[in-house]
């Protein structure tokens, strides 16, 4: 008996070798009755287990064995282990380990080691509620249930990565949800056999292929009432433990030009913006390009004043437009770039550094024209529009695609860039569903959704491009 | 690869094109004398307004002359932004039509400059004429004939490409107004007619100002009455007018419109039967100056109403010198508008 017990502990030992915070505590009960508490102190917290087991287990160790051991835990959450395989599991999940006899039970002990939900930073919004997912799991999923009380949201929890042992959780509304792609995602992330997971954004990847496309083909958002928004459409949100964000499935081209916190205005007023965050993307996108048409090709387009007044400003310039272009383009991404790294305290620092270099120095020094510089801060600002990283990465490759179209062929280069940005959009997929919608194909519901957004009271029914089922989100009374 | 982008074909930098924004057109001893405004881009970027110098190239053909006027210039010549074409008496009378066809054919040129006469001055003149203002002459040109529609309205300012059409259709005739320079100012100088491509005559700007109501293309012109050595003035401002052919004459009918600019006589226009009085008064006026412009205009054989046109579109008749023969009949009624205006002196 005392040779099994052994067995069990030496074996933790030895797996747990050369890992300092590895406690073992050896409580002597009755007549041959050994109780080992096991714990790891990084995970687990110390003062929880002492309250919830070693207070009681030390005053009465003369009455405890194995078949009354539970009631003497105090602890709320506790698991009766069947194979001491599990326990590598339930040890590095800040569980304490009770070993008696043969009986190994894991109790909850974990300690505080999350941050306490604070505001959305990237996704900040005026109106709408404040709260963020943190780096926890049950956080997190908890914020999205606060949201959504239905005994039909379900919750389907996997383990990826055979080292991080990373919980994930698969969130849908049993009742609106397409189980096909419910199905398919769970087939594809079973399937999936990886040393770790360190974030949600690996999840997505190995979902939806990372290099499928330029365009983000999954969500990723930081705000608890987006995913609930999400779900309620019909999409699946997939949480990821350690991850401060979660992934909503699909996501379209769209639903990272207008966020779903368009949806705390009203209609007629956020219409405005809506509009002209397509402009900005499309400004964008093309504006460098047109202005390289336009001075190099099309000089009949603009009005001669104009041109007049782009000429004088260009004397002097040594470079080709395209050139000039393109060198400003890779200071400002540059500029950016550091801007993002650097901690924000160093931020107005590269800020009038840039503000110099590009606005006052590159001119005097006849390196750039002023009309260049207005172009490309345009285009930036523009870009800025956009909080989502990867749709501002998509956003730069078809810049540059249009810049060298507009380089070799003008306006009519501009042209066959924007065919193949029409096609290469319309020809994405995310999860089998095309990228374009609602524009193309057109899908009234989601269109009025996100491209524009219709009152409260006309948008009575979820779109057909999730869901098949239960289609009716409000009943309209007269 | 971003510098073989440098040397595309057909690229071309903003600041190495001279951009010529009028060019005007003289024919003297046989040789074509072309002259190039040319927009200056090397001036004080602080400064405002338009300025530009001029290049003068000869040839036998228009070709060579343009091709000789833009070798004087040490930047490549860019003919997409020309607003004006200035072109002399000699060459109207002469070679009109090779002017419809060249520019029909160049792509490099625009198709919506204005075309513009001068029998007065020569194009060199015309484009080189800056004592009033440093800015561009035809810049100047073409304001001050655009800003003629709220004044007197006899300015014809007509776009290349609606020249080309008339010149084509059948039964219509081409006209355009006329600059001249008057103590170094530019002025409108009356209308120049063609029949076909022949250069006919240069009317004055009262039948400009007809020209307008009739083609009804008319913002603001004004009439006077002298009555006992005071003048009553009003401006048509509103109607339309019809010019067609009707049992064997030319019958105009329509209604006008007009509000009363100026009252020196006596009158009591409070009075309903003053107004009649002045309505008809106009009336008889307006038809006597119209009657008067069509017979100028079957005198010189050119149809610039359309009249020929029109009755072919009617009777599939083609015949455009029918029109010459037949009387004039003009029925047009005048009204003073906006009665509310009216106040007692």
């Amino acid at each position: 008996m005392v040779k099994k017990l052994n067995k069990i502990v030496k074996r933790i030992k030895n797996e747990f070798n050369k890992t300092p915070d590895l406690v073992i505590k050896k409580i002597d009960g009755s007549l041959f009755t050994r109780i080992f508490i096991v714990y790891l102190e990084t995970v687990a917290s110390s003062d929880k287990v002492n309250d919830y087991i070693l207070k009681e287990f030390i005053l009465k160790k003369n009455k405890i064995n194995k078949y009354n051991i539970v009631s003497y835990i105090a602890g709320a959450n506790v698991k009766l282990i069947k194979h001491v395989d599990k326990c590598e599991f339930y040890l590095t999940n800040g569980f304490a380990i009770v070993i008696i006899g043969n009986d190994i039970y894991a109790v909850e002990c974990r300690a505080e080691l999350n941050r306490s939900v604070s505001e959305a930073k990237v996704e900040s919004s005026i109106n709408g509620p404040k709260d963020g997912f943190v780096e926890n799991i049950q956080i997190n999923v908890g914020l999205i249930k606060k949201r959504l009380k239905s005994s039909s949201l379900k919750t389907d929890s996997l383990i990826l990565g055979r080292k991080s042992l990373t919980n994930i959780c698969i969130m849908y509304f049993e009742d609106i949800v397409d189980i096909e792609l419910i199905n398919k995602i769970k087939n594809k992330l079973n399937s999936i056999d990886i040393d770790g997971i360190i974030d949600s954004s690996m999840v997505g990847f190995l979902l939806t292929g990372e290099n499928f496309s330029v365009y983000p083909t999954f969500l990723e958002t930081e705000r608890p009432d987006i995913v609930a928004n999400s779900l309620l459409k019909g999409k699946i949100a997939i949480v990821v433990d350690t991850a401060s964000s979660v992934i909503v499935v699909p996501s379209f081209f769209i639903d990272f030009i207008n966020p779903g916190i368009d949806n705390y205005n009203k209609s007629k007023n956020v219409n405005f913006i809506k509009i002209l965050r397509i402009m900005a993307f499309l400004i964008s996108m093309m504006a460098p390009a047109i202005y390289i048409a336009v001075m190099n090709y099309n000089q009949e387009t603009i009005p001669t004043n104009l041109l007049l007044n782009f000429a004088k400003e260009r004397n002097g310039v040594p470079f080709p437009t395209i050139i000039e272009t393109l060198l400003m383009l890779l200071v400002c991404e540059i500029l950016r770039e550091s801007d993002l790294r650097f901690p924000s305290s160093y931020g107005s620092a590269i800020s009038i550094l840039g503000a110099i270099v590009l606005g006052e120095a590159s001119v005097s020094a006849g390196i750039a024209s002023p009309i260049t510089i207005i172009v490309i801060a345009i285009t930036f600002i523009s870009s800025l529009t956009f909080t989502n990283i990867e749709i501002n990465n998509a956003l730069r490759y078809f810049r540059f695609i249009f810049i060298v179209f507009a380089g070799f062929f003008g306006l009519y280069g501009v042209t066959l860039s924007l065919f193949y940005f029409l096609i290469y959009s319309t020809s994405t997929y995310s999860l089998n569903k095309n990228y374009f919608a609602p524009i193309s194909p057109f899908n009234r519901e989601y269109f009025f959704n996100t491209v524009l957004k219709n009152k409260i009271d006309k948008d009575s029914r979820r779109s057909s491009l999730f869901t098949k089922k239960n289609m009716t989100k409000m009943k309209v009374k007269n | 690869m971003l510098f073989l982008l440098g040397g595309c074909y057909d690229y071309k930098e903003i600041n190495d094109l001279a951009i010529v924004s009028a060019i005007g057109i003289d024919y003297i001893d046989e040789s074509y004398l072309v002259t190039l405004e040319i927009l200056k881009d090397d001036q004080d970027k602080d400064s405002s307004g338009v300025f530009s110098f001029i290049k003068i190239g000869v040839g036998k053909t228009l070709t060579d002359a343009i091709e000789n006027a833009s070798d004087k210039i040490t930047k490549g010549t860019n003919f997409s932004h020309v607003k004006l074409m200035v072109l002399s008496k000699s060459l109207m009378k002469e070679n009109f039509d090779n002017i419809i066809d060249l520019f029909l054919r160049n792509t490099y040129f625009r198709e919506n400059f204005y075309v513009l006469g001068s029998d007065k001055n020569s194009p060199e003149e015309i484009l080189s004429n800056k004592s009033l203002s440093q800015s561009s002459a035809s810049e100047q040109i073409v304001k001050m004939f655009q800003n003629m529609n709220y004044s007197s309205n006899s300015n014809v300012l007509k776009e290349y490409n609606k020249l080309v059409k008339d010149y084509l259709d059948f039964g219509i005739d081409i006209c355009f107004s006329n600059v001249s320079i008057i103590d170094n100012e530019f002025v409108g100088d009356g209308l120049v007619i063609f029949d076909n491509d022949n250069y006919k005559n240069t009317l004055n700007n009262s039948y400009a100002k007809l020209y307008n109501i009739l083609s009804n293309n008319f913002e603001r012109v004004t009439y006077s009455i002298n009555y006992n050595n005071k003048f009553f003035t009003v401006a048509i401002n509103n109607g339309k007018v019809d010019v067609n052919i009707n049992n064997g004459k030319i019958i105009v009918s329509g209604n006008l419109m007009g509000r009363i600019i100026d009252n020196d006589t006596d009158f009591d226009i409070r009075d309903n039967k003053t107004l009649k009085k002045i309505d008809s008064d106009f009336s008889v006026l307006i038809n006597e100056l119209v009657e008067d412009f069509i017979k100028k205009m079957q005198k010189e054989n050119s149809d610039l109403l359309g009249i020929s046109s029109k009755y072919y579109k009617r009777s599939r008749i083609k015949d455009d010198d029918y029109w010459k023969y037949l009387d004039v009949n003009s029925n047009i009624n005048f009204n003073l508008n906006k009665k509310g205006l009216i106040y007692e002196k």
